[in-house]
């Protein structure tokens, strides 16, 4: 390239002039259409669009600054308490009005302070939001002490003090309060949660979501102008914050707690329900392994979540609600079955000889060299299962059907939680449907003792239980007994009459013939464990068989005292071994527990004072 | 010797000074009210007025040195300008997700904006040497385009990298390309862009299309000249503008899924823009609360309560709007469109095809800036990190369009020919 020379013409520039300079004409086209359409984008923004605008302008100069309702408490049945409140501080973050990189570096910042990933963090932001939105909740104090001090270099973020749910025994009823964590943008979009704020606490689970609107309250806020020049905040309006209702349930916490801690010895699977049987107040009801509410406020990351959820057991699974094969528990069914539709009569006896042929198939007792001849009474008390074999031969699948769905065994029970098991009655219809193959005799056989496609669950079991006690009144499970209003009245209580049902069919003979039968495997049968010295127990155990392999269920029903029953209770070990040997200790301490503490005593000494 | 005769020449660029003059003041103003009066930051405005000084000292060089001088600096003007680019995405620092400046000490400057500059004074160089578009002149051509492109891209700063595109192609409008081709390359994207846009554009912008070409049928018929391969070719054409959208939308449908989230990124590769949603808004309504008469000098209140980031840089225009009202933005609206011409004025007296390249993209590349950036102002557009020329706190960027009119008005010089330097 030489510089002492002009640039040489590449075309012959002028004849193609008018081509070119009618091109150029083409751009200022282009310049006028582009005008034309800016200037008339701003005629109708600041001119047509005037109003509207400036009336958001308006708005934008209010500031609105949230006072959280106070949310309502959860207490037992002699109000101690099982959720709470307390101070804790939350991490609000303004986004909206930093730059985009002011908003990074704040949240890289606080991603480090929180030890949460950044995409964690990012995700909670909305950054359409005017209002600032919850980041965290209850920091804790290193987290705490990260922030303020270096407030300045985090804009956008801002800690604040608040009443937040707090859950003094950590673990305790965790399957029934359920827990609280921060509201999802699709939550938020629904019409259920319209006054909430991004990030806010709801509940999540158990009682805590399904008394939301109860417990929530009314937040309130105070609305500053704000002054143009010297950036003054005066407050103009302030619209008090409405604590939320409370809870109180028909759980005793001393109770479950002592329930909690026969399951923890064992560190085995398990739960435990308890019951009065004629309004079926729920007294405790426990399912081990539990988690710890507090993590939830905490705000869990997805790592966290996924590792919590898959530890061993898996402690967010319901034991109480779950169904399993109820094993021999279940032959109280199919005795009074056979007694009330004429198969079997109060004196009949049988021989028992350890087993019995079905069809070339042998089906033997648990107990290998059987017990000779007996009455119901003493099959009852024994579990005698080649006695139900024999019933259910004669009978077929039917009758235990029918009274299996008297007893309501194959609908949930109507407690307020959500995710019952509604349980399993198998028949003929059925197994040809879902399991496609023809019924057998032996099917009838495997039924009445329990086994099976049969499946219940422990509250089901208990409410079971319940009904034998009652002879006949079937309770429905509850375990809200009041809500509670800020002024500490009531505005609901619960009316357990109103839901009771009742099976009429069943003759008070029989019923007799069944509880004596399980006061008697409680005396010198199966359930030999519970017995209680001064107290009379009746119940059952159940020994259910699982998949091969694996160790059976143990399970034990009982209610006390005999006399006039006032505790319904069930057992239910996974797969922990005998029902008669692992479960039934268990409810003896139970029982022993209740009847010594008895609460009604205790009131009654109490008022004698 | 000719500096000698530097007065008349000066006077010839008054128009040209009178008006970025102008927009220096109020954009002063716009700083001052959002920087100084809301933030109580000095230290921007002063660096907004140093910039601005240094802003008409380049001016003054690059119309002294001129554009005939430069251009035979233009290749190793190319390859420094690249290899900055290059630079910045090795040692530039990630800032909000992507990587655009380069730190000197207390000096920091984006090389994408230098690249725009050499861009222009190399490709009209490169256009300008061009005998005959054949497959090798077209590949190098592509090449010198592509190589800036793809590296800002990568930084990654779509906005900027779609500027280089609008300069190269609007270069390629006044070349004495044939009508036809440019037709086929330019038309198909118009016609894209307007139909995503807004769909009632593209139906205007088809109509017209539609009766242009029936006007000139009727008039080649009128004077009984063959008008059949017109015809032919016409209706392709046409055919091509009013298909491609559907025929986009049908290969869009017919795409995997992890197909689409490639373009989809590659359409919106920048993370920084998380709060874009939030700024246009917000910006709308600075806009819209301004009204005719504007809210006075320091008092809108989405701009002294910070409502819209970045107002200082991206987002200026929403103070201007804001505090000035639609009178003072207009002007400043009718102002940029009076500079445009200028330029284009200047671009229709060429005598070589250098100058006319320099001039057509320079023109191209402010009304780029306009449109993208007042367009995203008033929520017209999608929000990319295009600063408002000669408004925008900024420095390199106001360097980058001082030099440009420096160019310009060099090449209008040579027009009356005074040529002040001539290196020998």
């Amino acid at each position: 390239m030489k510089f002492s020379q002009p640039v040489e013409r590449a075309y012959d520039f002028d004849y193609f002039k008018t081509r070119t300079h009618s091109r150029v004409i083409l751009l200022f086209v282009a310049v006028a259409l582009v005008g034309v359409v800016l200037l008339g984008r701003l005629f109708s923004l600041q001119i047509l669009q005037h109003t509207e605008l400036s009336q958001k302008a308006e708005q934008n100069r209010m500031r609105a600054v949230p006072m959280l309702a106070p949310r309502g408490m959860i207490y037992d049945r002699s109000s101690k308490i099982l959720a709470t409140n307390k101070l804790s501080h939350s991490l609000l973050f303004q986004p909206g009005r930093l730059s985009s990189q002011q908003a990074y570096q704040s949240l890289q910042r606080l991603s480090h302070y929180l030890g949460l990933p950044y995409a964690e963090l990012l995700s909670r932001v909305r950054f359409d939001s005017v209002e600032p939105i919850y980041l965290a909740h209850n920091l804790n104090s290193k987290a705490l002490a990260l922030i303020t001090e270096n407030q300045s270099r985090l804009p956008g973020a801002e800690v604040v003090t608040e009443l937040e749910r707090f859950y003094p025994e950590n673990e305790l009823a965790s399957h029934l309060l359920g827990y609280m964590g921060q509201i999802t943008a699709e939550e938020l979009k629904s019409h259920r949660y319209q006054a909430y704020r991004p990030g806010a606490l709801v509940g999540k689970t158990g009682l805590e979501r399904l008394y939301e609107r109860f417990l929530k309250g009314t937040d309130g806020k105070s609305l500053y102008a704000v002054d143009l020049g010297k950036h003054e905040k005066k407050l103009s309006k302030t619209i008090a914050a409405v604590p939320g209702n409370s809870l109180k349930l028909t759980l005793d916490k001393p109770l479950q707690q002592f329930c909690m801690e026969l399951l923890d010895r064992r560190k085995a699977p398990g739960s435990i329900v308890v019951m009065e049987p004629q309004t079926g107040a729920i007294l405790a009801m426990v399912s081990y392994p539990a988690y710890n509410l507090n993590l939830f406020t905490e705000g869990l990351t997805q790592a966290e979540w996924k590792t919590l959820q898959n530890t061993r057991y898996f402690p967010f699974f319901n034991r109480t609600l779950n169904a399993y094969p109820p094993g021999s528990i279940f032959k109280i069914v199919t005795a009074l079955a056979a007694l009330q539709e004429g198969y079997l009569r109060p004196e009949q006896t049988f021989y028992s000889k350890g087993y019995l042929n079905v069809g070339g198939h042998i089906f033997y007792d648990w107990h290998r060299g059987g017990f000779g001849i007996v009455n119901i009474y003493q099959a009852l008390a024994h579990s005698i299962d080649t006695v139900f074999y024999e019933l259910a031969l004669k009978m077929d699948i039917e009758p235990i059907r029918d009274y299996a769905k008297k007893f309501k065994l194959d609908q949930p029970t109507g407690l307020e939680l959500k995710g019952e098991h509604p349980g399993l009655i198998p028949d003929k219809e059925w197994k040809k449907r879902v399991i496609g193959v023809d019924w057998l005799p032996g099917d009838a056989v495997n039924t009445s003792i329990g086994q099976g496609y049969l499946q219940m669950s422990p509250l089901q079991a208990t409410r079971m239980i319940a009904t034998v006690a009652n002879r006949g009144k079937i309770p429905r499970p509850y375990l809200v007994q009041e809500i509670l209003g800020t002024d500490g009245n009531a505005v609901f209580t619960a009316q357990p009459e109103k839901h009771q049902q009742e099976i009429s069919e069943i003759e008070p003979r029989y019923w007799d013939v069944v509880q004596r039968g399980l006061e008697g495997a409680v005396t010198y049968g199966t359930a030999k464990a519970m017995k209680l010295k001064y107290h009379g127990v009746a119940g059952k155990t159940g020994t259910a068989e699982t998949s091969p392999g694996k160790s059976t269920h143990a399970w034990v029903v009982a209610y006390a005292p005999t006399n006039q029953p006032r505790y319904a209770l069930t057992v239910f070990l996974e797969h922990g071994g005998s029902g008669g040997g692992k479960a039934a200790p268990i409810a003896k301490q139970i029982l022993k527990y209740l009847l010594e503490n008895d609460l009604e005593q205790t009131n009654r000494s109490k008022e004698r004072n | 010797m000719a500096l000698l005769r530097s007065r008349s020449v000066w006077l010839q660029s008054l128009p040209t000074l009178v008006l970025i003059s102008c927009f220096f003041i109020l954009s002063s103003l716009c700083v001052w009210s959002v920087q100084v009066h809301a933030e109580g930051n000095l230290g921007i405005f002063l660096r907004h007025l140093i910039s601005i000084g240094l802003g008409f000292g380049v001016l003054a060089l690059v119309a002294v040195v001129g554009f005939h001088n430069l251009r035979h600096f233009a290749l190793p003007m190319y390859v420094i300008s690249v290899l900055l680019l290059a630079a910045v995405l090795v040692v530039g620092p990630v800032v909000a997700g992507s990587q655009r400046w380069i730190y000197l000490g207390p000096l920091s400057f984006q090389p994408s904006e230098l690249a725009k500059l050499v861009l222009i004074i190399s490709l009209a160089h490169h256009l300008s040497l061009i005998q005959k578009f054949d497959f090798k002149q077209t590949s190098l051509l592509l090449l010198h385009i592509g190589i800036p492109f793809v590296l800002i891209y990568k930084e990654p700063d779509l906005g900027t990298s779609l500027i280089l595109v609008g300069i190269s192609l609007s270069m390629l409008v006044v070349s004495p390309l044939s009508s036809l081709v440019l037709a086929t390359l330019i038309t198909p994207v118009v016609s894209l862009g307007l139909f995503f846009w807004n769909s009632w554009f593209w139906l205007v912008y088809v109509l017209v299309g539609v009766g242009l070409w029936l006007a000139w049928f009727l008039v080649t018929r009128w004077n009984r000249r063959p008008a059949l391969v017109g015809l032919v070719v016409g209706s392709l054409l046409l055919g091509l503008n009013i298909c491609i959208p559907g025929l986009t939308e049908w290969g869009w449908e017919n795409l995997q899924a992890y197909q689409k989230q490639r373009i989809l990124t590659f359409i919106a590769p920048e993370p920084d823009l998380m709060n874009a949603g939030y700024q246009v808004t917000q910006s709308k309504i600075a806009v819209g609360a301004g009204g005719f008469w504007g809210k006075g000098f320091t008092q809108g209140s989405q701009t002294q309560l910070r409502y819209v980031p970045e107002q200082h840089t991206d987002f200026i225009f929403s103070a201007l709007a804001e505090e000035g009202g639609f009178w003072l933005s207009g002007l400043v609206l009718l102002l940029f469109m009076l500079l445009i011409l200028r330029i284009l004025w200047v671009a229709y007296h060429c005598s070589e095809p250098g100058e006319l390249y320099v001039c057509s993209g320079v023109a191209a590349l402010e009304l780029m800036h306009l449109l993208i950036n007042m367009g995203m102002n008033m929520d017209m557009m999608p929000v990319t990190g295009v600063p408002l020329p000669f408004f925008s706190y900024g420095g390199t960027a106001i360097l980058m369009h001082m030099s440009l009119l420096g160019l310009v008005e060099s090449i209008a010089w040579a027009q009356r020919g005074s040529r002040l330097i001539r290196i020998e």
